[in-house]
């Protein structure tokens, strides 16, 4: 019959096996390990030296694999970690770190002030050039170390083996909350020498695991370190799969694959509702704010009046409720709540079409006026800025959306060239300091945080001062007034705050979320048999 | 004109090509006709009905900012259709005549051509695309260029193949040694020869582009949002694929359709402009 | 033919050179640097500039693009801006995955393609011919990322026969997914050109000749009218292989697909400027290679094709 049968033969011979054989192997779900949790990574990364950690996938494994000398709770709050206890000194600008004996670093060794000293000059450093030196800035001659003008940083004195003392320029408070940061950790310093510019990716620490394997852009493996101080943690092994496309991963999780899983947004009401998934579904508030910003500095959005008419205009429980489905909720303010313990001064902007003509006619753009609006590329953005610029036609603002690849996007925010934009704030500590200062302080224009360029020398002077007061009931309340000051002037549409979902695996245990992504130290979650 | 008289002919009696060219007309009719045509506005956002499934109100159900799908499919698809079908247009042509020339002329001029189709099917398009919007701003006509930078160099290696082998057959040899002018031999025997092809792969690259326009758009670099087009419908809806199907499902249908009548027609131009070859070809 | 085929490759050298000249223009050419991206979320300026220092941003372009030429002379790729990993390390663990990956697609590409193709025009006109053409156009209507997770839905999650994601290290079952997502346009594709190909040959003279010597009518038409839709249909699996060796980013982020693909895009996106021209030049000289076998290869199709003798 010539070709076309020996084709189709061929076929047969290798398609029809194939399957079979796949059928019977039932691929889809893999062997179960008893001792393993298996976690999921959208993406790798870059880069494990804490020095250089910036993103959030970095920061969830070195809080596994470091320590630093404090650390936060479930609730936020300040807890020993390698420093046992601190003291401050009256005027607040000394702290003294008693440390715990006993802690090694992977290699054996025993940590030492020295120790601690050598990791926090290494962030100051400008041979290293750690983008995350700022979280020492307050520190004593850190400045000028950083400028290479001394060999040392004054303010960092190691004063014995195992106490270590810190003094600042001037007294901050939220100082202490800085040290949780994935950066802050201790590092050793012979391995550091070893490996240079490859310590990212042999990262030594103290911490409850140590790498085990990295597969580049596949997985990464990491391994229970049975020497950690606090003990050995519950599970053998953590591994953590590189799984892109979120769709794929609510797949593998279905499939047994993953223990743990972030809930991706258009998942999160299926498992929410279902009977089966429900009880195991943990959800918290993060500590975030997303708005909408403005270029304060150009025309229209220098005016306040057209910011406020903006920010009456968007009525935010509906998208959150009908577009979000309810998995943020409306913000008042910048600082997410469970951030101050004291209640809030101000009830931010309601929903009102007619004031927000009335404070445009005000301006004087009775007719409304044309802007553009930048977002990141991404589903999601794209359907709440739609649903943003539907409210604003309704006020006469008409809005261009400008959605921008990534890079195009953080250029155009930080050189100013957005005259609005759709952005969200995250956390690094859970101090109102953290959405206050970068985000609203006149030195902190572009790419530092103040994206919006505000500026108002009463909120900078109140910011100034509030960071120097040591009671935390007095800070909270001057927190909440400058949070009053910022709301009254509207440099961002303050949007939401988004929640956060997990699902997990029957057999996981002690599941705990924490407020920062990088406060969880995986020793508290264990597998039942 | 009588061998147009003969194509319409021929296409009539093809039943099914002349019901895909009735489902493509009655598209693009539709399309134009869009602001007369659809019940809702595409960009009304009706935030109440976020994500309803297909009902009587709306047949193909609401997006996730309650817009009505059927409405934005209508318009989606008059975008679709009007970038889709120039770029097409535009990198089939650019493709033929360099591909012909380079597969009958040979020599240095294949060599040169063949390098910059190998650059071009080389360079990464995203950053093409970046780069082009960066010189024209984003909208339709860079999507346009884009697509058809990209996609020109395909037609040209397929078309350089079939010129290559053609200048190789009997008739052709036969026409040059007759003393046909090069150009005439180009127009006269090559051009029919590799019509056909061309056809169905043009019709298949126009589908191509239909979703590769969404694609560009969606990192920012062609059509501004909300305007709808049937590529960025389905590729929003990409999250929403268990929780509201009906956001890929309909779009992508469309896509299908007009892609299935494109190839149809295509099958038919290319089965009537056969028998024709042939016959040129015993003469 | 040798001397064609070193003329080719000595030509890929000035295209390759090209490449990395238009990449390189372009890449500074639109906004946007890797350092915005790797100092987080607050930095300030000192430190920005810094970074941009080390990484030999602030020198002008004549000096950033004789440097990286200084390093592709060495044999080296430089180290990725963001990971500083060595490029041609990254580049050397990611390839051979998008090889098999391509390789797997293509094949069933050919398979299936070329058999759906011949079924087509050998019962063209029939109900058999129209299904055939059906198939195919769906394959090339269906958006990858869509068939990609209509096929992980499917055999993965509901029917559980099929591993999802990753690459399993190695175990070609893993394999099988990706590939069908990746290879059923270009199947679809092939398919249509092998029924436009057959169909053109189909009925020519010669066919009525060579019947007439005796030869089994099946076996002449399907010699025959195959040797017609080899050449495009090599031209096509080759471009396809080509672009599959380029990697394919939806492909390979719905599987979890450690590909050059991602990898590539996502250093676009970042500007991760040594990455991008790595991986443009990998691709750039897998498509020279491809398209050169697929052009000698014309000559061992069709016998009356030489070399360029002209």
């Amino acid at each position: 019959m010539g070709t076309s049968t020996f084709r189709v033969n061929c076929v047969w011979k290798i398609v029809l096996p194939t399957a079979v054989a796949a059928i019977l192997c039932g691929c889809a779900k893999r062997a179960v390990p008893p001792d393993t949790l298996r976690l999921r990574l959208a993406g790798s990364p870059t880069t494990l030296d804490p020095a250089f950690i910036v993103d959030v996938s970095g920061g969830r494994i070195a809080a596994k694999l470091f320590n630093g000398l404090v650390k936060l709770d479930e609730e936020g709050q300040l807890v020993p970690d390698i420093a046992t206890d601190w003291q401050v000194s009256s005027d607040g600008r000394t702290y003294t770190f008693r440390l715990r004996p006993g802690v090694r670093f992977h290699n054996g060794r025993e940590v030492t002030a020295r120790d601690v000293a050598f990791s926090f000059e290494r962030l100051l450093s400008p041979t290293v050039g750690s983008p995350r030196g700022w979280i020492l800035d307050h520190v004593s001659g850190a400045k000028d170390f950083a400028e290479d003008k001394t060999d040392s940083v004054a303010g960092i004195a190691p004063t014995d083996q195992h106490t270590l003392t810190v003094t600042l320029d001037s007294p901050f408070a939220p100082f202490p909350y800085l040290l949780t940061m994935p950066n802050a950790v201790v590092v050793p310093e012979d391995e550091v020498q070893k490996w240079g510019a490859d310590f990212g990716f042999h990262p030594a620490g103290t911490g409850p695991f140590r790498l085990a394997n990295w597969e580049q852009d596949v997985r990464l493996t990491l391994e229970a370190n049975s020497s950690y101080y606090g003990g050995t943690p519950r599970v053998r092994c953590i591994e953590y799969e590189i799984i892109p496309e979120d769709l794929t991963a609510v797949v593998e999780f279905e499939n047994e694959n993953l223990d743990v899983l972030e809930i991706p947004a258009a998942e999160v009401t299926h498992y929410v509702r279902s009977e089966r998934w429900a009880p195991l579904v943990t959800s918290r508030m993060g500590l975030n704010t997303y708005y909408l910003g403005f270029n304060c500095q150009k025309d229209p959005f220098d005016d306040q009046r057209v910011r406020k008419a903006v920010s009456h205009a968007i009525n935010k429980g509906k998208i959150a409720t009908m577009v979000l489905e309810g998995r943020v909720e409306p913000a008042t303010g910048p600082i997410p709540p469970g951030v101050v313990k004291a209640p809030p001064l101000t009830e931010g902007y309601e929903y009102d079409v007619k004031a927000a003509t009335a404070l445009l006619n005000d301006a004087g753009l009775q007719n409304g006026f044309r802007t553009e609006l930048m977002l990141n590329t991404g589903r999601e953005e794209l359907s709440v800025c739609e649903a943003i610029q539907s409210f604003l036609r309704d006020v006469g603002v008409r809005v261009e959306l400008v959605p921008l690849e990534w890079s195009a996007f953080k250029n155009a925010v930080a050189s100013g060239e957005a005259p609005m934009f759709y952005l969200s704030w995250w956390a690094d500590y859970p101090e109102a300091e953290n959405f206050l200062f970068p985000t609203f302080h006149s030195s902190n224009w572009g790419a530092a945080g103040n994206r919006v360029r505000f500026a108002s020398d009463e909120v900078d002077r109140a910011i100034e001062q509030a960071r120097t007061i040591l009671d935390d009931g007095l800070r909270a309340n001057k927190y909440r007034e400058i949070e009053k000051m910022i709301v009254d002037q509207a440099p961002w549409v303050f949007l939401w705050h988004r929640r956060e979902f997990f699902i997990r695996q029957p057999r996981v245990g002690g599941f705990r979320l924490f407020p920062i992504y990088s406060a969880d130290k995986g020793t508290d979650i264990f597998l039942k048999s | 004109m009588s061998r147009f008289a003969e194509l319409w002919h021929g296409l009539r009696r093809n039943r099914a090509a002349a019901i895909s060219l009735l489902v493509v007309l009655v598209c693009c009719v539709v399309s134009v006709a869009a602001p007369w045509v659809t019940p809702y506005h595409p960009l009304r956002c009706d935030l109440e009905s976020a994500r309803s499934a297909p009902s009587l109100r709306h047949p193909f159900g609401t997006d996730e900012l309650g817009r009505d799908i059927l409405t934005r499919v209508i318009y989606g698809a008059r975008t679709s259709l009007a970038i889709a079908g120039a770029a097409t247009c535009i990198a089939v042509f650019i493709g033929t005549a360099l591909g012909m020339a380079a597969g009958y002329v040979r020599g240095r001029l294949d060599l040169t051509l063949t390098s910059v189709t190998d650059l071009t099917l080389a360079f990464p398009s995203l950053l093409l695309a970046i780069g082009i919007t960066v010189v024209m701003g984003p909208g339709p006509y860079t999507v346009l260029l884009a697509l058809a930078f990209v996609g020109w160099a395909s037609f040209a290696r397929l078309v350089r193949g079939l010129a290559i082998s053609i200048a190789e057959t009997d008739y052709v040899r036969a026409a040059v040694a007759g003393g046909c002018s090069r150009s005439r031999v180009l127009f006269m025997h090559v051009l029919p020869n590799c019509l056909p092809l061309v056809i169905v792969a043009a019709s298949l690259r126009f589908g191509a582009f239909i979703l590769g326009e969404s694609a560009l758009s969606f990192l920012g670099l062609g059509l501004r949002p909300p305007t709808p087009s049937l590529g960025s419908m389905v590729n929003l809806g990409r999250d929403f694929m268990r929780a509201a199907p009906w956001m890929t499902v309909f779009p992508g249908a469309v896509i299908a359709l007009l892609i299935l009548s494109f190839n149809t027609i295509g099958d038919a131009f290319r089965d009537q402009l056969d028998p024709r070859l042939r016959l040129t070809q015993q003469n | 033919m040798k001397s064609y085929i070193v003329k080719r490759l000595l030509l890929a050298i000035p295209t390759l050179w090209g490449v990395t000249l238009v990449t390189f223009l372009l890449m500074k050419s639109i906004p946007g640097d890797p350092v915005i991206g790797m100092v987080g979320e607050r930095a300030d300026p000192a430190v920005i500039s810094q970074m941009r220092r080390n990484l030999g941003l602030d020198k002008p372009l004549a000096v950033q693009y004789v440097r990286y030429m200084g390093l592709l002379c060495r044999g080296e790729l430089g180290r990725s801006h963001y990971t500083n990993r060595p490029v041609a390390q990254s580049i050397a663990e990611k390839f051979p995955n998008t090889l098999r990956l391509a390789a797997a697609a293509v094949i069933i590409a050919i398979l299936v393609g070329l058999t759906l193709g011949m079924v087509a025009a050998v019962w063209r006109d029939t109900f058999l011919d129209r299904l055939c053409s059906l198939t195919a156009s769906l394959g090339i209507a269906t958006p990858v990322f869509w068939l990609a997770l209509l096929l992980v839905m499917l055999f993965s999650y509901a029917l559980g026969w099929l591993p999802a994601s990753g690459m399993g290290g190695g175990l070609p079952v893993f394999l099988v997914l990706p590939a069908l997502s990746l290879g059923t346009r270009s199947a679809a594709y092939l398919a249509r050109i092998t029924r436009s190909s057959m169909l053109e040959v189909m009925t020519l003279d010669y066919l009525r000749t060579a019947r007439a010597k005796g030869l089994a009518e099946w076996g002449v038409t399907m010699r025959h009218a195959a040797r017609n839709a080899l050449i495009p249909v090599v031209t096509l699996a080759g471009l396809d292989f080509g672009s599959y060796l380029n990697g394919s980013v939806l492909t390979e982020t719905i599987f979890g697909w450690n590909g050059i693909g991602r990898f590539a895009m996502e250093a676009i996106m970042k500007r991760d400027y040594p990455v991008i021209l790595g991986t443009v030049l990998v691709g750039a000289a897998a498509f020279i290679v491809v398209n050169l076998i697929v052009d000698v290869s014309y000559a061992f199709i069709d016998p009356r094709v030489g070399s360029a003798r002209r």
